[in-house]
């Protein structure tokens, strides 16, 4: 035993301070960008090595979670800020960001590219980066055996044509879930919404706590589910055809785009406060609002650019599209009265 | 002719297809006999005595207890005891309830189960320790706990399997003794599975030595002792002096330290054999006259001496043959003395040279 | 009572360096436990709950007094307890078919066994549905079979899916432990019952059970931690409508962003928790259960009468249909491409075709996962040990005789290092961000904080795998082989080490299967550069496209073979050698 003993504490030991020199080294390279974001974030290795070659900085990326996530952890980390720069708030969760103070305020020049209707700070202190359309999608394939006609409003789920066919995700628990409610809020005022919500029930929607399990467990065109209709996103054709297995001709999913029925996400970045490089926080804000790393993110994270200077790629020129009357609603809005209109929708759909 | 009281008929059972455990075996037993089944481990003792408490079933062969078959009776119905080598006390009951296990299992009320212990463990001398946990037991007491829980519900026939095994040697002198003691007391028909002989013959009426799945020799502990029945029973019982020979013309065993002349008929002549001199020294002539010894007699020299109390073991170098005599009291012999041992005929025995 | 011989050559010789690593030994696993434990809970439950130096109280007391939060904590109770009953009356005659008997294909149904819990929720629920779901492949079969208009069987959303994923997760947990323990059982136990007269009923009620009483409780006590604090099986299969404690401290952490609830609840989690270990510990130290190590040739028989080749059959058919069928139509979907079979995913896996910087190479998935999942086994399995066996040496050394507070807190410290299996990931992983963040401990960048998170959780698993094996340890034992000469780490290595050989391969197993498929942790702590497989499968998992989709199962088969490559090898590692004692 002894001999055992005294090989475990060597061990562990040693392991504790590899644990405490690994941690601790501060070392004289370049200065480090620390860029926190959420999961879904993505971009070109070549983009980030050619913006480190020329500004001599060393970006840092650090994924936190979904949206909600990464902000709660970037606010409960605020007096020892877990990053310099935070991508992907959203328009959703804007209000909570700024009330909690965690930007510092920053005007890019490239913010001259960027159309008004995204920016939604009049300080500067988060600055638009790309959007996307939460709206119902459909499986191509399902109506078109069926015979049935793909659903082309809100109103077309509480018919019972419909019934069954619907898979959503919880507002309290997901972002589409959550732009989809207040998309009804919108459609049909803070009066009628819940009697909406009555009906979509009676007609068995089905609700899921997450995007993931709604595609990938109940929709027909992407899973053994047995549901056909889902809410995503208005590019999520688009990926489709460009992750298909073998390229197909027309998308196998369609996205529902008339007005009204959609939700404009808009995602921001900011510089955090209690950065220590502030100077080259700024530098990456400029590269990430600059035309090339714009052009990186259709096919990346499959939104749009918030660069109108960017240009799509051919396969987003040709399945998707963006909304054209959008349903928005003013971030102060959605900070305001999120809690008791989820509470509301719960107590409706869950219980 | 009266039905024995356990009868086990050509009885075989193997683990796999070539190595038998226990090949044809033909067993019986009378009522209040103890009987040990004595051999080396490997020789199937152990699973002879499972077949009969019916922990095993045989491949074919036959077991009848009073008359009935049992040979297909679960374990449980047999109303057999059992008493095993590591004593298998149920350590999450006390001593009370290990001994009173059997009789819950026959559904006796607890004031009858109550009496009953007390007076089991009365009989082991183990009086009033019926709340004592298991853990708390010396060794020597787990053995009698477990004797007492054997015998608790009355069984008609105890079967033991190495129940001192576990034990040291000064605590299983005695306790065999007492173990005898106890199952003469209560009348108890017994199977006794050992590997010492020393504890065979002092706890059995009978011993069976068993080798390779076999009873090689059954008998009283004194026949078998007076003539064991294969080299491999003198062996096993602790004789040493095993020496191959051939009869010769006049009919005597040649061998390389001389020519003997046992009891009992002799095989005929030219006939290989092995002879066993058993290690009685009555007698030790010196100095040794020069002559070639005469039949039945020994020349050599002595080579240890070792002292025991009531006798004392000498090893004797004869012609590159080491032979061990015991003798009576201190024989005054010391390393080097030439010697001349007289044998009597009777402590001679031969066996064909083809027995193991 | 004879303290063992460690303690003897350690504090008898008075050698101050010996007593200074004795006193290292036992307060390693403590201070390893502090630091990385208990620091972090306590920084994000002092954020949450004393926020500006008043105590929360309202939001303490809020479980009790709300309503819908009552009915979670029901919720939470009773399923928990229903899959632990469920699990265990399922894995028992398991247990018992491979502790007693010998067959050919053992270890591979035994690795079978245990490869579901290395799997991320996600891809179980996706197996569940392709096998269960309303167009998956029983379904489908049944519909065909009796013509039937709708899918007869509808599990998702209910609370029976729920109990199927708990029993499917945690059959292995029961399986091993219990098995691991029976083969120790010396058989002359049930056999000693029979020849007394008991049926094999009453030997079953009577004897097995209450001699495998440690074992079972030690393997329900984790299973009914595990699906008390069950995150994933409820959110993904059971949908938003269940909802148990741990589920809402989830949501109320992140999605709804009230830190106070969240700390409250996470803190009644670990205080439900410690009060049942508590109450275990107390059952467990009596029982005082001792085992001897047993060769397996001596329990294990082969298999025989056709009763028991059907009963052999039934259970490694029960055993390959639970468990086997939903991993099945995994790997069946991971090569089933729009128009039949495809190799497609598995090589999209190995193609980084948008020149993306969070590309993982397969192959650099799979190293990063073993050799995390390497380091947290040796690190769980070494302070493991060193805690069981300071924790057994107290007890014995206490039992009775000496002030009661010592006992109190052996038995405090048992029910403590089974905490962290029953803390909230979420909870833990907020805890170390902040904890580890800031002077003095500046960790949060280090490589071995995953593995070190990982270590965290599993330690209680082999504390429980090893400690009911521990506590057989007779000191007699220990005693007969000092006097037999052998010096202190012989009497280690030979009287211990050949008793708690297995128990220490299965706590073994379980930290590095726990490490491989953890995912919660990970989400807070692995560094891009270091991606594990888990994050490879969220990764693909995150974006439309079937091409990911396909991806996400392949990773997720890639990691069910490595961890399967990994189980054989270990058990390899060790039975060599086998039938020796």
């Amino acid at each position: 035993m002894r001999s055992i003993a005294k090989w475990l504490v060597l061990l562990v030991i040693a392991g504790l301070a590899t644990a405490c020199s690994a941690g601790g080294g501060a070392t004289d390279g370049p200065v480090v960008v620390r860029l926190m974001t959420h999961d879904s974030f993505d971009v070109s290795a070549e983009l980030i090595a050619t913006f480190e070659a020329e500004t001599g900085i060393q970006v840092e990326i650090f994924k936190a979670g979904d949206g909600g996530e990464m902000l709660n952890k970037a606010i409960l980390a605020k007096d020892a800020p877990l990053a310099d720069v935070l991508f992907g708030v959203d328009n959703t969760f804007l209000s909570r960001a700024l009330d909690n103070d965690i930007f510092l305020p920053y005007q890019s020049p490239l913010l001259g590219d960027v159309s008004d209707a995204l920016e939604l700070d009049s300080q500067y202190r988060v600055s638009p980066v790309d959007f996307g359309d939460i709206c119902l999608n459909y499986d191509v394939a399902w109506f078109e055996e069926e015979g049935v006609p793909p659903p082309d409003s809100l109103g077309d789920l509480v018919d019972p044509t419909y019934a069954g066919l619907t898979v959503i995700e919880n507002a309290a628990t997901s972002t589409p879930g959550l732009g989809f409610l207040l998309v009804t809020i919108e459609a049909f005022g803070e009066d009628g919404y819940l009697d909406y919500w009555q009906q979509l029930a009676a007609n068995d929607v089905l609700v899921v706590d997450g995007w993931e399990q709604a595609y990938y467990s109940h929709f027909t065109a992407a899973s053994d589910g047995d549901r056909p209709i889902v809410v995503s996103y208005a590019t999520s054709p688009v990926a489709e055809v460009y992750f298909a297995e073998e390229t197909p001709v027309t998308a196998p999913t369609a996205a529902v785009l008339t007005d009204g029925t959609c939700f404009r996400q808009i995602e921001f970045i900011g510089i955090l406060k209690g950065t220590a490089v502030e100077e080259q926080a700024r530098l990456l804000v400029d590269f990430l609002l600059d035309k090339a790393f714009q052009e990186d993110i259709p096919l990346k994270m499959f939104v749009f650019p918030a660069n109108e200077t960017a240009q799509l790629p051919e396969i987003f020129r040709m399945y998707g599209h963006a909304a054209d009357a959008p349903a928005q609603m003013a971030p102060e809005r959605i900070a305001a009265n999120r809690e008791t209109w989820i509470q509301d929708w719960t107590n409706i759909v869950l219980r | 002719m009266p039905i024995a009281f356990l009868e086990v008929d050509r009885i075989g059972k193997s683990y796999d297809a070539t190595v038998y455990a226990v090949r044809d075996v033909d067993l019986s037993l009378e009522r209040g006999e103890i009987l040990c089944l004595l051999g080396p481990s490997g020789s199937g003792k152990t699973t002879l005595l499972r077949l009969i408490a019916g922990l095993e079933q045989p491949d074919r062969g036959t077991i009848t207890f009073e008359g009935r078959d049992v040979t297909a009776t679960p374990p449980h119905e047999r109303g057999f005891g059992m008493m095993f080598q590591d004593f298998a006390l149920f350590p999450h009951r006390n001593v009370g309830e290990n001994v009173g296990f059997g009789l819950r299992m026959q559904g006796l009320a607890a004031g009858d189960i109550a009496g009953r212990v007390a007076e089991m463990l009365a009989l082991v001398e183990l009086d009033g320790l019926e709340a004592r946990e298991i853990s708390q037991l010396s060794g020597g007491e787990q053995q009698r706990v477990a004797l007492a829980r054997a015998l608790a519900p009355g069984p008609r026939l105890l079967l033991l399997d190495e129940p001192l095994g576990a034990l040291d040697r000064a605590l299983r002198e005695r306790l065999m003794l007492d173990l005898r003691t106890i199952l003469k007391r209560v009348d108890m028909t017994a199977i006794y599975v050992t590997h010492d002989q020393t504890e065979a013959f002092a706890v059995g009426d009978r011993v069976a030595v068993m080798n390779a799945g076999e009873i090689v020799q059954i008998g009283t502990p004194q026949a078998i002792y007076e003539r064991p029945a294969t080299p491999f029973v003198a062996r096993f019982l602790g004789f040493r002096n095993l020496i191959s020979g051939m009869i010769s013309d006049d009919g005597t065993v040649k061998t390389l330290i001389g020519y003997f002349l046992p009891e009992g008929p002799i095989p005929p002549v030219g006939e290989e054999v092995t002879l066993l001199i058993k290690p009685v020294m009555a007698r030790v002539e010196v100095p040794p006259d020069l002559l070639p010894s005469d039949v039945n007699s020994i020349n050599g020299v002595v080579d240890t001496v070792t002292f025991r109390g009531r006798f004392s073991q000498i090893w004797v170098l004869s012609r590159g043959e080491r032979l061990l005599f015991d003798a009576p009291g201190d024989p005054r012999l010391h390393p080097g003395d030439e010697v001349r041992i007289p044998l009597l005929p009777d402590q001679l025995q031969i066996y064909e040279s083809s027995l193991q | 009572m004879v303290p063992p011989p460690v303690a003897e050559s350690l504090t008898g010789r008075r050698n101050p360096a010996r007593l200074i690593l004795a006193g290292i030994v036992f307060l390693l696993p403590i201070i390893f436990f502090a630091l990385f434990y208990i620091y972090p809970l306590g920084s994000i439950l002092r954020l949450g709950l004393i926020p500006e130096g008043v105590l929360d109280t309202a939001a303490l007391t809020q479980l009790f007094t709300d309503g819908y939060l009552l009915r979670v904590l029901w919720f939470t109770t009773w399923q928990a307890m229903v899959s632990t009953v469920l699990t265990l009356l399922l894995a028992f005659p398991g247990a018992y078919v491979l502790a007693r008997y010998r067959f050919r294909g053992k270890t591979a149904v035994r690795t079978l066994a245990t490869l579901p819990f290395v799997l991320p929720t996600v891809v179980v629920a996706a197996a569940f549905v392709a096998l269960i779901g309303p167009s998956g492949v029983i379904n489908t079969w049944l519909r065909d079979l009796f013509a039937l208009e709708a899918a007869p069987i509808r599990l998702n959303q209910t609370v029976w899916i729920i109990l199927a994923a708990h029993v499917f997760y945690n059959y292995s947990v029961v399986l091993r432990l219990l098995s691991a323990y029976w083969q120790n059982l010396p058989p002359s136990m049930t056999q000693a019952a029979q020849m007394l007269g008991a049926s094999p009923r009453r030997v079953f009620f009577e004897v097995t059970l209450p001699l495998l009483r440690p074992a079972i409780t030690s393997a329900a006590t984790l299973v009914f931690i595990f699906c008390f604090t069950s995150f994933g099986v409820i959110v993904i299969l059971g949908g938003p409508r269940f909802a148990t404690l741990e589920v809402e401290i989830y949501r109320q952490a992140l999605n709804l962003f009230s830190l106070p609830l969240a700390a409250a609840l996470s803190l009644w989690q670990i205080i439900f928790t410690f009060i049942l270990m508590w109450v275990y510990t107390r059952t467990q130290a009596r029982v005082g259960q001792t085992v001897k190590a047993i060769s397996r040739g001596a329990v294990e028989r082969a298999v025989k009468k056709p009763r028991e080749k059907i009963f052999v059959f039934g259970n490694v058919v029960l055993i390959v249909m639970l468990i086997g069928a939903p991993l099945y139509a995994l790997v069946v979907r991971s090569f089933r491409g729009r128009s039949g079979f495809t190799t497609a995913y598995y090589q999209a896996l190995f193609t980084n075709r948008d020149d993306s910087l969070f590309f993982i190479p397969p192959g650099e998935a799979i190293l990063n996962s073993v050799l995390i999942a390497l380091v947290a086994m040796a690190l769980s399995v070494s302070l493991g040990l060193l805690a069981a066996q300071a924790l057994t040496r107290w007890e014995r050394e206490t039992n009775g005789r000496k002030p009661i507070g010592t006992t109190l807190l052996a038995r405090g410290l048992d029910a403590l290092l089974m905490l962290p299996l029953a803390t909230s990931a979420v909870t833990i992983g907020l805890g170390y961000l902040i904890a580890f963040g800031q002077s003095p401990f500046n960790w949060r960048a280090s490589l071995l904080m995953l593995p070190i998170a990982h270590a965290v959780v599993a330690v209680p698993f082999v504390m429980r795998a090893v400690l009911p094996g521990f506590r057989g340890i007779q000191p007699a034992l220990r005693e007969a082989a000092a006097i037999l000469g052998a010096g202190g780490w012989r009497v280690w290595w030979e009287v211990d080490w050949p008793l708690i050989r297995r128990p220490i391969l299965v706590g073994a197993v379980y930290a590095f299967t726990i490490s491989l498929g953890e995912f919660g942790t990970s989400i807070f702590l692995a560094r891009p550069e270091r991606p594990t497989m888990p994050l490879a499968i969220y990764r693909f998992l995150g974006q439309p496209g079937a091409l990911n989709y396909g991806q996400a199962l392949a990773m997720s088969v890639l990691l069910m073979l490595v961890c399967a490559v990994a189980f054989l090898a270990i058990e390899h590692f060790r039975f060599g050698n086998e039938g020796e004692f």
